[in-house]
């Protein structure tokens, strides 16, 4: 094990000597997480209104009282009369039917209907959903506290008349705090997609562990294996495996600075809440570390696999980036896989990045702890057991 | 005496190419042994084999009694290689990739400092070790690739064509450092396609081509082979068979190689002399443009061996 650890020590600092890598290490990541950190900042319906049409075929004072309601209650809202609303289009639309004031006056059930067009985004209808909920509550909260008893059921056909004066209360109560409020949460195995910060801190941090090592390390490799190097190690008195196990671990630890850079970054950017982020690691830093170990591993057998199979340093130049784009793309670095085909996601379980977001994804944002990266850990070890007896058996390291 | 190196019917063959046929020789202590061959005959493959690099097809490589096959870390350990490229980190000073080509072998601390510091003077980069290897001119780097196979103070030295590709200050002074190896007790077996090396430097020779050799033995005896006396060389307008009859009827003129307007013959020093051979084969007829006399080399050797000259 020493001897691998001498081999592992001197690679390092041979990968740190190259002022590239340095770059690629340190300054590269740091920026790109920072960058898209900023760009996706506030991204979704969490934090922007949704646009919904409604149809007041009512037009009461009701009617008006509840889409005031929908206003402040983060709608971008139009309102259509009804005869308007057969020509023109949607995304998602509120009809308020014809008597809903008269109706609700004489307390009798109305219903509001919700329509979406088959172009409208899940996550902003799923958003304008649960918002209906909320106006709803508070509008029928003040209409409890209104307090108006129900008229007189022997004579239904009796149109409720309000006075000026209640119809102002009843509107100072919607505007005052409301009783009751429905909070939102995500429930069974339904999950929010993440966003922002939370999607692009561990998706930078999945991506450059393998772009770092992948571009570097394969480079690093095929320049030994070309510039002899590597055969006149193999005329010494360390065998192929300690070879190869010192490349590995150098390609490992290299991974792990990696992750533990971008996690200094992204702890960085969350406690200064730089550029307005937010973004936290969470109470279970512990087991991100323990859930990147294995990848780092992957990633390590993989870049010994694409080192042994490149025949020029230019090659695993270019193709490196290649490989490390697709693993990123593939494994929901860029963006939420919730978004990416169904195809695409079930194509994603064959690339370890997808593995490694699900560990982040599962301790950071869903803030599970030892049960989110029991099963990833083992997937990523088997993942890096295979490419590297791949790669052991690919690298030619005889000359 | 057990010998240093001992190969014994070596062979290698890669699918149809046989690139190492059965050669046979040994090496003793303290002995420059040269591998003189073109590109491509088999030297680089032998080496390769020797140091346990490649496995051999069959034979068997003995390195101060221990094989190879049976004890591949035993052997390493006494084996110090120095291959054709320059397999050097280029990013690392001179004094880093001693320090860590010692800290292969297990050379650590002091002693390490001491035997890094020694190397780096004797190769003539002491002033220049901690600069990046990358701003070193070629023959440094030569330098500092043929120190590197010495650091952990072999007992084998394999030098795999050190010297090629640099300048003849550059080749002097690695031919030097060679030399003061041997010297100091270490045995050394240099492979090179320059007849000047293996002349000038090499206790003994093998002469290979196509995996096998084809002589071996001191420089004398391998001169000895065409016989003493003087290198003939003809040029004109006859043919191979007016020449080859022409010297047949002169006594002690032997062919070495004879074609179409060109023959090279060895005029033995007990024999008709330079001038009465040409004499000879004047009187047959012949009529010649050029005529050079000079002694015999193994270039010579090499030819009247294979038919072929070395650097082709």
């Amino acid at each position: 094990m020493r001897r691998i650890l001498h081999l592992a020590l001197h690679d390092s600092r041979l990968f740190l000597a190259r002022r590239e890598n340095f770059f690629f290490m340190f300054i590269m990541p740091t920026m790109f997480m920072l960058f898209f950190s900023v760009v996706l900042r506030g991204g979704g319906p969490t934090d922007v209104k949704v646009f919904l049409q409604v149809v007041d075929a009512d037009d009461g004072f009701l009617s008006r009282a509840f889409i005031d309601q929908l206003e402040t209650g983060q709608f971008e809202v139009t309102v259509l009369d009804a005869a308007a609303a057969d020509t023109t289009a949607y995304l998602r639309r509120l009809v308020i039917p014809a008597g809903f004031t008269d109706d609700v006056l004489a307390h009798r059930e109305v219903k509001l209907t919700l329509t979406k067009s088959a172009g409208s985004d899940l996550q902003y209808d799923a958003a304008a959903e649960v918002r209906l909920r909320q106006v709803q509550a508070r509008f029928l909260g003040a209409l409890v506290r209104w307090g108006r008893t129900a008229p007189d059921s022997s004579a239904p056909a009796a149109v409720p008349v309000v006075a000026p004066a209640d119809r102002d209360r009843l509107l100072a109560l919607l505007a005052a705090q409301p009783v009751v409020t429905v909070d939102q949460e995500f429930a069974g195995t339904g999950r929010p997609v993440p966003s922002g910060a939370g999607q692009s801190v561990p998706g930078m941090l999945t991506m450059f562990m393998v772009m770092t090592v992948a571009i570097g390390g394969a480079e690093s490799l095929t320049r030994e294996k070309l510039g002899g190097t590597l055969s006149r190690l193999a005329t010494t008195t360390f065998s192929r495996g300690e070879i190869l196990g010192g490349k590995l671990l150098h390609l490992g630890l290299v991974a792990m600075v990696q992750a533990m850079v971008l996690m200094a970054a992204g702890q960085a950017i969350g406690h200064w809440h730089l550029f307005g982020i937010d973004f936290s690691w969470g109470p279970h830093f512990g087991f991100i570390v323990l859930g990147l170990v294995p990848y780092a591993f992957a990633v390590a057998g993989l870049t010994l696999l694409l080192g042994g199979l490149f025949r020029t340093t230019q090659q695993a130049e270019s193709l490196g980036w290649l490989v490390g784009m697709v693993l990123a793309a593939m494994g929901g670095c860029w963006w939420p896989l919730e978004i990416m085909p169904h195809g695409a996601q079930v194509a994603a379980a064959f690339f370890p990045t997808y593995w490694a977001m699900k560990v982040l994804h599962g301790v950071v944002t869903f803030g599970h702890g030892l049960d989110a990266v029991g099963l990833p850990m083992i997937v990523l070890t088997i993942f890096g057991i295979v490419f590297a007896w791949l790669g052991a058996r690919t690298m030619k390291v005889s000359g | 005496m057990t010998p240093v190196l001992e190969v014994r019917d070596l062979h290698k063959v890669f699918g149809d190419l046989t690139a190492v046929d059965g050669i046979s020789f040994s090496v003793n202590e303290g002995e420059i042994y040269g591998f003189l061959g073109p590109n491509g005959a088999g030297k680089t493959t032998s080496i390769s084999m020797i140091c346990g690099l490649l496995p051999p097809t069959e034979g068997e490589v003995l390195v101060m009694g221990l094989s190879i096959a049976e004890d591949p870390r035993g052997v390493k350990r006494l084996l110090g290689v120095v291959p054709q490229e320059v397999a050097v980190y280029e990013e690392l000073s001179a004094r880093m990739n001693l320090e860590f080509w010692g800290g292969i072998y297990g050379l650590k601390g002091k002693a390490l400092r001491e035997r890094v510091n020694g190397l780096l003077a004797q190769v003539g980069l002491d002033d220049r070790a901690a600069e990046p290897v990358k701003n070193f001119s070629g023959g440094m780097k030569r330098r500092l690739n043929l120190a590197m196979g010495l650091v952990h103070d072999p007992q084998l030295i394999l030098l795999d064509e050190p010297t090629v590709g640099i300048d003849p200050q550059a080749r002097h002074k690695i031919l030097d450092i060679v030399k003061q190896i041997a010297a100091d007790g270490r045995t050394v077996l240099y492979t090179t396609h320059y007849l000047e090396e293996a002349e000038d430097l090499c206790d003994r020779l093998a002469i290979i081509d196509h995996g096998s050799i084809l002589a071996e033995g001191t420089v004398a005896e391998l001169k000895a082979k065409l016989g003493e006396g003087s290198l003939l060389t003809v040029q004109g307008g006859f043919k191979a068979p007016e020449l080859a009859a022409a010297a047949g009827a002169v006594a002690g003129l032997q062919p070495v190689e004879i074609i179409d307007g060109r023959g090279m013959l060895v005029v033995g020093r007990d024999g008709p002399g330079v001038s009465n051979a040409l004499s000879g084969l004047f009187q047959a007829g012949l009529a010649f443009d050029d005529i050079t006399i000079k002694e015999p080399n193994l270039e010579d050797l090499f030819l009247n061996l294979t038919g072929r000259e070395l650097r082709d």
